[in-house]
């Protein structure tokens, strides 16, 4: 099953922005899931990440934003939630804090969810590392891992790889947790021929457009003025404070755009290709070099002024920046070049985020802090899942031909 | 500059580019400023007799003294007054080492939380006063003869630190390894020129070190500054970012202080009762933690007899796995050098930006029973080098794939958790399938530490004169 990654955005009534911001951080939902968890997620069999926040736009006020990165399609999603908090609280919870926003004056979690599929927003561009994998999935393939790293032990005493596979698959068959899943058969992540040809033929229209635009759009790129402000450090540290207490974070970031139709044209073609390479190249776990990212995602907002990006990545935010301004300058040249204040382009591929501390210090300052995050699986890593996919791959190959043992180097 | 004399640049600090092997024993007393007219006072002197050392006095011989001197945040502010611009700083040495994010990042939680520490908890120092000499009383008298009312200052901590090496053997830290063997080079000095392949794979632009050139990005790295106002006697050029101020940073270097306690009985206890049963004998579980030989050689496929010669290795091509030096190994984690078959170039461009130069001594406390490390790491950026280094790579629990794992060395263990499982592991990959140790206690154990700058002469003068 394909996942989707979308936003509900909603205008948030004047005035309640503050105790919005309270109630949700209030929730405790930064570090482990809390035992209150008036949301529901950890109960949504199809949820992977979830994230809820507020940034706020000159013209259009503060927006509370709900992100989701789930298994199939939205509405089901939004079914299964529903259908928790109905057992939760009769969904009082979720239609009091949705009572803040503007335009709903609905009593009922039919209204709510009506209200809130009229706000979805679907990626420009979006990034998924563990394509196809549900969260079910990547959990069973987790126990998976467990079982055989216990089989394994400490490896003091080293077995034969006949007999440690043997005693592997016993070991599968009897733990309740594996004896069913360990043998199901991956579902690949080729975007099969007809996406694929799809793709290919995105990545060309779009690589026209985006040569064309970002050609004529050379000079307002050129003049267009850096902005090399060091982030308040109070700013940092209001950020900081959600940061680092697991191994896995979360990023959200609202950039201003220079959003005259030039510019805004060539992002779209920009993110039609990213689109595109996403769908051809990027599908085996990495996004260019990048393997600690599980979900990514760009979205433009606010009528073309506001871009906002949000991920789920690994390790602590300065080593993921690190990657971005030296694996993968370009890509993010890409993705963000027409942003306000945008370290100094060139057809928004060069320069940029090249600039390794100026666009660093950028992206801090475009950040605005989570409220609420929910991860499934915090303790598992974008690679732990790739592996233990390739784990399960390699051991449902050993079963059909006992001489495959190579899945041992896995653990 | 590639001029001969880098190495010997009158404006640097002599710490820097030497570890002043010929003085076995450091005193490092940390300091408050109390007076700040008396303080200015001490340092003019200080630099009009010539006694902090600078790379120019070369390296010392037997029998001579050195000293050098850094500042905290609060110790800046309080000699520079009105022209200290927090922000021209480090965002790390400006907040101090324990704030509760970095505290996380560091891995200082659990057994090493600031809770725990001997002193440096509350950051309450102005500034580190170093001494070199012969013997620990010596360094003791040079501390004593310096911080002291007359001058403006009192000593609020002092620890102690000296060489351990013999001649022949070369530095071992407390638990008994060779130590000090791989450093950055630094674009510029003679080993530089001399060492080709080793500078290839270890070999960075001045500005990674020190302030005021070029750094691996090919552009000036950030650097402090006064204002003009500070500076009336003009010892500083202009800013290159802010040309109306003047440059603090040039030929300095941010230096990172950590005093950490090594539980040597703990250790090889360890990984005797580890070994137990097992293929592996005691030490070598101990050198594949460490990810080299007790005596320094290099765990590569094709080790080099030749002990001086034993760090052209990196990890692409011959040991992408880890089975010579497992990939969590305190070296591979602490500088990954280059790896990935495909990515060798650009990984090892990545890693070279996040070097440090270290500087640090063992340490022995008859009194605390205790012995150790004090750590001492210079650097343009903590941020970037020693705290990616500390946070983003030892500390880290997915490095390079792995799991539930931290540095067996450096690392923090940590109790199962927020929802998550221990993390007290280390993976020893090896045919057909890898050794795994458990249960791993923390050997080493954070004791105080700090942030400071360590400024160039000329930016001396101007911190000792600015009005
Ligand atoms: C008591 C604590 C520590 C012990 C016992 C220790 C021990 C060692 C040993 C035995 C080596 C190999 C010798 C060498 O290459 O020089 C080494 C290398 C190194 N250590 Fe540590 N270390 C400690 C703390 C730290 C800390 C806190 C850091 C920085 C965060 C660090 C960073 C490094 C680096 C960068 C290398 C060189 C790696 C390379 O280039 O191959 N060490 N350490």
């Amino acid at each position: 099953m394909s996942q989707t990654i979308f936003t509900v955005v909603s205008p948030v009534r004047p005035g309640e922005q503050g105790k919005l911001n309270d109630l949700l951080v209030d929730l405790g939902y930064i570090g482990p899931l809390p035992e209150q968890d008036p949301f529901g997620f950890g109960k949504v069999r199809t949820l992977h990440f979830a994230s809820v926040f507020l940034y706020d736009d000159a013209e259009d006020g503060w927006s509370l934003v709900f992100e989701s990165n789930i298994d199939g399609e939205i509405e089901a999603y939004i079914d299964s939630l529903f259908a928790v908090a109905t057992d939760q609280d009769g969904g009082k919870f979720l239609i009091d804090l949705y009572a803040r926003c503007q335009g709903f004056v609905g009593k009922t979690l039919p209204d709510l969810k009506r209200y809130m599929l009229d706000r979805v927003h679907r990626p420009q561009a979006g990034y998924v590392s563990a394509v196809n994998m549900t969260r079910d999935r990547i959990l069973q393939d987790a126990a998976v891992y467990r079982v055989v790293d216990e089989v394994l032990g400490s490896g003091a005493e080293v077995m034969a790889p006949a007999e440690a596979q043997a005693k592997v698959f016993e070991a599968l068959d009897a733990d309740p947790e594996t004896k069913d899943t360990w043998k199901v058969a991956d579902e690949g992540t080729s975007p099969g021929l007809i996406r694929g040809i799809g793709a290919v033929a995105e990545a060309v229209v779009n690589a026209i457009g985006f040569a064309v635009t970002a050609l004529i759009n050379l000079i307002p790129e050129r003049v267009a003025r850096q902005d090399s402000l060091r982030p308040d450090l109070d700013l940092v540290d209001s950020q900081k404070q959600y940061e680092d207490f697991l191994p896995t974070n979360h990023m959200v970031s609202v950039v201003h755009l220079h959003s005259d139709f030039g510019r805004l044209t060539a992002k779209r073609c920009a993110y039609g290709l990213l689109r595109a390479l996403v769908t051809l190249l990027y599908h085996k776990g990495k996004l260019g070099v990048i393997e600690t990212i599980h979900f990514a995602h760009w979205v433009i907002l606010n009528r073309g002024r506001r871009l906002l990006f949000v991920s789920n990545f690994g390790g602590s935010w300065d080593s993921y920046l690190d990657d971005f301004t030296l694996k993968s300058a370009r890509g993010l040249t890409l993705a963000w070049a027409h942003g306000i204040g945008f370290p100094k382009s060139r057809f928004m591929l060069l320069g940029g985020a090249a600039k390794g501390p100026e666009f660093i210090d950028w992206a801090r300052r475009s950040m605005v802090p989570t409220q609420v995050w929910y991860k499934a699986y915090p303790g598992v890593s974008a690679r732990n899942i790739n592996r233990n996919r390739k784990l399960r791959d390699g051991l449902t190959k050993a079963k059909a031909n006992p001489s495959k043992t190579e899945w041992l180097e896995l653990v | 500059m590639g001029s001969e004399e880098f190495t010997r640049h009158p404006d640097i600090q002599g710490l820097l580019f030497r570890g002043y092997a010929n003085l076995y024993h450091a005193g490092y007393g940390f300091f408050r400023i109390v007076d700040r007219t008396a303080c200015k006072f001490w340092l003019t002197g200080l630099l009009d007799s010539e006694r902090i050392s600078t790379a120019k006095d070369g390296p010392p011989e037997l029998g001579t003294q050195r000293l050098n001197i850094a500042f905290a945040a609060s110790g800046l502010e309080a000699l520079l007054g009105a022209g200290w611009i927090p922000d021209s700083y480090e965002p790390p040495f400006v907040e101090g080492m324990v704030t509760a994010h970095r505290c996380r990042l560091l891995g200082d939680v659990e057994d090493n939380d600031p809770e725990h520490w001997r002193w440096g908890k509350e950051q309450d120092f102005d500034g580190l006063f170093m001494a070199f000499g012969n013997s620990g009383d010596e360094a003791e008298q040079l501390l004593a003869d310096h911080l002291c009312s007359d001058n403006g200052v009192v000593r609020v901590q002092t620890v102690y630190g000296h060489l351990n090496g013999h001649e022949k053997d070369g530095e071992r830290e407390a638990f008994g390894f060779r130590d000090g063997i791989s450093q950055p080079i630094i674009e510029g000095t003679s080993r530089y020129r001399d060492l080709p392949k080793e500078a290839a794979l270890h070999g960075v632009p001045a500005g990674e070190m020190i302030l005021g050139y070029p750094d691996g990005t090919g552009k000036l790295p950030r650097t402090p500054a006064v204002s003009a106002a500070s500076d009336p006697r003009g010892w500083l050029k202009p800013h290159w970012e802010w040309p109306e101020r003047r440059d603090l940073g040039m030929n300095g270097s941010y230096l990172v202080f950590r005093q950490l306690a090594q539980d040597t009985e703990g250790f090889w206890r360890y990984v005797n009762e580890a070994a137990a049963g097992g293929q592996e004998t005691p030490l070598e579980l101990a050198e594949k933690m460490v990810g080299r030989r007790k005596d320094g050689t290099s765990m590569e496929k094709y080790p080099k007899s030749d002990k001086e010669n034993n760090n052209l290795f990196n990890f692409a091509k011959d040991d992408a796995q880890g089975k010579f030096c497992p990939v969590g190994s305190h070296i591979r984690r602490s500088n990954p050098r280059a790896t990935g078959s495909k990515t060798e170039k650009a990984s090892l461009k990545v890693t070279l930006r996040h070097r440090i130069l270290r500087r640090g001594r063992v340490y022995e406390d008859a009194e605390l029973g205790e012995v150790g490390l004090q750590f001492i790491c210079f650097n343009a950026s903590i941020a970037r080098q020693f705290e990616f280094i500390q946070g983003s790579w030892c500390n880290n629990q997915f490095f390079d794939g792995l799991q539930r794992e931290v540095d067996p060395i450096i690392g923090t263990v940590r109790k199962p958790g927020n929802g998550l499982d221990a993390v007290d592991r280390f993976t020893i990959p090896r045919d057909p399938y890898r050794r795994r140790l458990d249960g791993i206690p923390t050997f080493v154990t954070m004791k105080g530490g700090g942030y400071f700058f360590m400024p160039g002469m000329a930016a001396l003068r101007c911190i000792a004169t600015a009005p």
